[in-house]
């Protein structure tokens, strides 16, 4: 019996082997699995590390050996006191025996708030956190806008309780409107006169929930109840560039917006290649306000290989306005975000869609023709965009096609590449132009 | 008479010898099942153990491994453990050496806090070809500068999922890379895959590496990482190399032991050092101990 078993065992491990070498069983190939005209019982191999051990020392002493020693003696008093301390004390004993504070806080820049555009000139100032152990967050920023000779400010308080984060917030400074968003604007509007969004005065309060999950994933309601008023240009100053397209910021319709806002967002486009945005805001009504509408956004975002290793990322854009929304509030397309070869809300209508395809080859053309240029690492991106709107001032087609030269700078998700994209408007209604843009666009990684 | 002995004698020899003929013919095990010492044994020989081949491909490998990475601490609830982050900050003429001292909680709902219990920092200067500790304006060793003033309690950001179920990232992501099987590696009874993986495109700063997988529970069991594109131009030349080692633990979970790291920074105009290694050595892994508000907070 006793040899039996052993000869068992033996049959085991020699099929775990060929199993793992490659040469699979007729049972799938499964590890420790017995031959399949066997009459053994199936059973997981021994679970033994002492084969491996040796092998692993090899491979990690041979790791090792790179770094100096110093590296590799690690101070155990410094742990083993800390962890007796915490051990005795208690995470509260040992944070009082140190002096650690119940609230910390900190000073930093108005991150929010700090930007260049044509209608607040340089915005810049400070801002203050306060976080309390349970993780209560206040941000306070204010800024000096000096176009205007105004201050700005924007107050916040994140409380979380279990996965739900309660936020309310203050604000009075000027924000972008219209489906135009890209990345560090104020620097392109700086360096380049390129300031590619439009803007209102918003003063305004908001209070809601979020829940976060993994991967993106995140769903909030917000009460938000906000005064809108135009705001005109103030400055056309930029280092480079026509000082022209600088000179006009469209009036809006002036009043208070009284809302709810349903938003849910799943994914990442680097990790999960597809990111969705939902936001729906219903306006006026019981809830008040000069204004009654609602407006309902989507955003999707996807990326795939091709054979060949080259990828492509599409983005469709829908935008829905209903009942009698303001000018701010109406759906369009065109420009950097949207139909790349026109203006920004070259169409504006009550519904709008926009479609976009990028095209990322594996080759280098560039240093494929002139091996000195390889070190440059410059990537061409050949893309097609496409959009229109309804019930708006035009329902014909707008679409562009072009070729964008790009370069990694940083691991930052919306800026991670610096991009000169050529743009050719297309169709009957085309400007003559051809566009030139430079800008910052995000990682797919 | 005597020719019916001789007969027997004889025969019973021949018979003999035709056993140990067949015996020795076959060189395979006797089946004695029965068999008692007045009997001649009968022998036979066994067919040998035939098993099919079936190659396994580059893809089930990674499936496996992928769901062996996936499973490596089922069954587990939570686990407790100490890390120790010593890192060599290295310029021209000066350098730092920083201990850090973090007692860590992970369970299956994607809680994650780290208590940061301690920090000491060592200075030196360079005086010729050796390191000395650096003195302070009043003459005193600057060395042995331990605080511990500044205990944090970090939650990770990733939020719930971020469990013990966690993947590697390139076994995360495994469409953003291409997999090569480089070698198969024979270890006692364990075979050990060896496999490399790089981005598949060529633009996207995303490690290249190699790992090697254990095919007895299909676990990673050593993992070296590089670089082929700088992922941070501006603050780094480049990434030397990553690795992290894995250990098992007595109680059969493979567990991380130690993740290395060399870096050199942009050490333009000597605000970032020349050269950084790192070393985050854990240990004393604990299983299902449950929450220690005590050490660790309130859980929320």
């Amino acid at each position: 019996m006793a040899r039996s078993g052993h000869r068992f065992g033996r049959v085991v491990m020699l099929g775990t082997a060929i199993a793992a070498l490659g040469c699979g069983t007729a049972a799938e190939g499964a590890p420790g699995a017995a031959p399949a005209d066997s009459t053994a019982p199936v059973a997981p191999a021994p679970a033994d590390s002492a084969a491996v051990r040796p092998f692993l020392e090899r491979l990690q002493d041979a790791d090792r050996s790179l770094y100096p020693d110093e590296l590799l003696e690690t101070d155990a008093t410094l742990r083993d006191s800390a962890l007796a301390a915490l051990d005795s004390l208690g995470l509260s004993g040992y944070r009082h025996r140190y002096r650690g504070p119940a609230v910390e806080a900190s000073l930093t820049v108005a991150s929010s708030l700090i930007t260049y555009n044509r209608v607040e000139a340089l915005v810049a100032g400070l801002g203050g956190d306060l976080e309390a152990r349970g993780g209560a967050h206040l941000n306070v920023q204010a800024a000096y806008a000096t176009g205007p000779r105004k201050l700005r400010h924007l107050e916040r308080l994140e409380v979380p309780v279990r996965q739900v984060v309660l936020e309310a917030g203050y604000a009075d400074r000027v924000v972008a409107y219209g489906s135009n968003s890209p990345a560090a604007n104020g620097l392109r509007a700086l360096i380049g006169s390129a300031d590619e969004k439009d803007y209102l005065r918003r003063l305004g309060a908001r209070a809601g929930f979020r829940i976060e999950a993994r991967r993106g994933g995140r769903i909030g309601a917000a009460y938000e109840a906000a005064k809108d008023r135009s705001v005109g240009v103030h400055t056309d100053f930029a280092f480079l560039g026509d000082s022209r397209l600088m000179a006009v910021n469209r009036p809006v319709d002036e009043g208070m917006t009284r809302s709810v806002v349903l938003e849910a967002a799943w994914g990442r486009l680097g990790d999960d290649r597809l990111q969705v945005n939902l936001r729906h805001r219903v306006a006026g009504g019981g809830l008040g306000g000069d204004f009654d509408f609602v407006r309902t956004d989507f955003r999707g975002s996807l990326r795939r290989y091709l054979p060949g290793n080259h990828e492509a990322v599409w983005d469709l854009v829908v935008a829905r306005a209903g009942g009698k929304p303001p000018v701010q509030a109406l759906a369009d397309a065109g420009g950097l975000s949207t139909v790349r070869g026109f203006d920004r809300r070259t169409r504006v209508g009550r519904t709008a869609v926009a479609a976009r395809m990028e095209l990322f080859p594996a080759f280098d053309p560039l240093g494929a023709a002139v091996p000195a240029l390889r070190k440059l690492r410059i990537q061409f991106v050949p893309w097609a965009d496409a959009g229109r709107v309804w019930d708006g001032n035009s329902d014909a087609w707008i679409t562009s096609a072009g070729i964008g030269a790009q370069r990694y700078i940083a691991p930052l998700e919306n800026a991670a590449y610096l991009r000169l994209d050529a743009a050719f408007p297309l169709g009957p209604d085309r400007p003559e132009t051809v566009r030139f843009m430079l800008r910052f666009t995000r990682a797919l990684f | 008479m005597i020719r019916r002995l001789w007969f027997g004698w004889i025969l019973s020899v021949v018979l003999c010898l035709c056993a140990a003929a067949v015996a020795a013919a076959g060189g395979a095990s006797a089946d004695t099942a029965g068999w008692s010492g007045d009997e001649v044994p009968r022998y036979r020989v066994r067919d040998p153990e035939r098993v099919t081949a079936r190659e396994m491909n580059l893809r089930e490998i990674m499936a496996r491994a992928t769901e062996g990475e996936r499973t490596k601490l089922a069954g587990h609830r939570d686990m407790t453990f100490n890390a120790t982050l010593r890192s060599i900050l290295t310029w021209k003429k000066k350098k730092e050496v920083r201990d850090e001292v973090y007692l860590v909680y992970q369970d299956a709902d994607g809680v994650d806090k780290r208590v940061r219990l301690a920090e000491k920092v060592t200075r030196y200067r360079r005086d010729g070809k050796t390191w000395v500790p650096k003195k302070d304006d009043a003459g005193e060793d600057d060395d042995e500068e331990a605080r511990r003033g500044s205990v944090q309690v970090e939650v990770n950001e990733e939020g719930r999922g971020a469990d013990l179920s966690r993947l590697p990232f390139f076994l995360e992501n495994q469409e953003d890379y291409d997999f090569t099987l480089l070698e198969r590696t024979l270890e006692g009874d364990h075979v050990i895959f060896k496999i490399a993986f790089h981005p598949r495109s060529p633009w996207k700063p995303l490690p290249s590496g190699t790992v090697y997988v254990d095919t007895d529970v299909f676990r990673v069991i050593h993992e070296e990482f590089t670089f082929l594109e700088n992922p941070a131009p501006v603050f780094l030349k480049d990434i030397e190399r990553v690795s992290r080692h894995w250990t098992k633990l007595p109680s059969g979970e493979w567990v991380t032991s130690e993740i290395l790291a060399r870096l050199h920074p942009n050490g333009t105009f000597g605000l970032l050092p020349e050269q950084v290694d790192v070393v985050l050595t854990l240990n004393d892994y604990r299983f299902d101990r449950g929450y220690d508000a005590r050490k660790f907070g309130p859980r929320e």
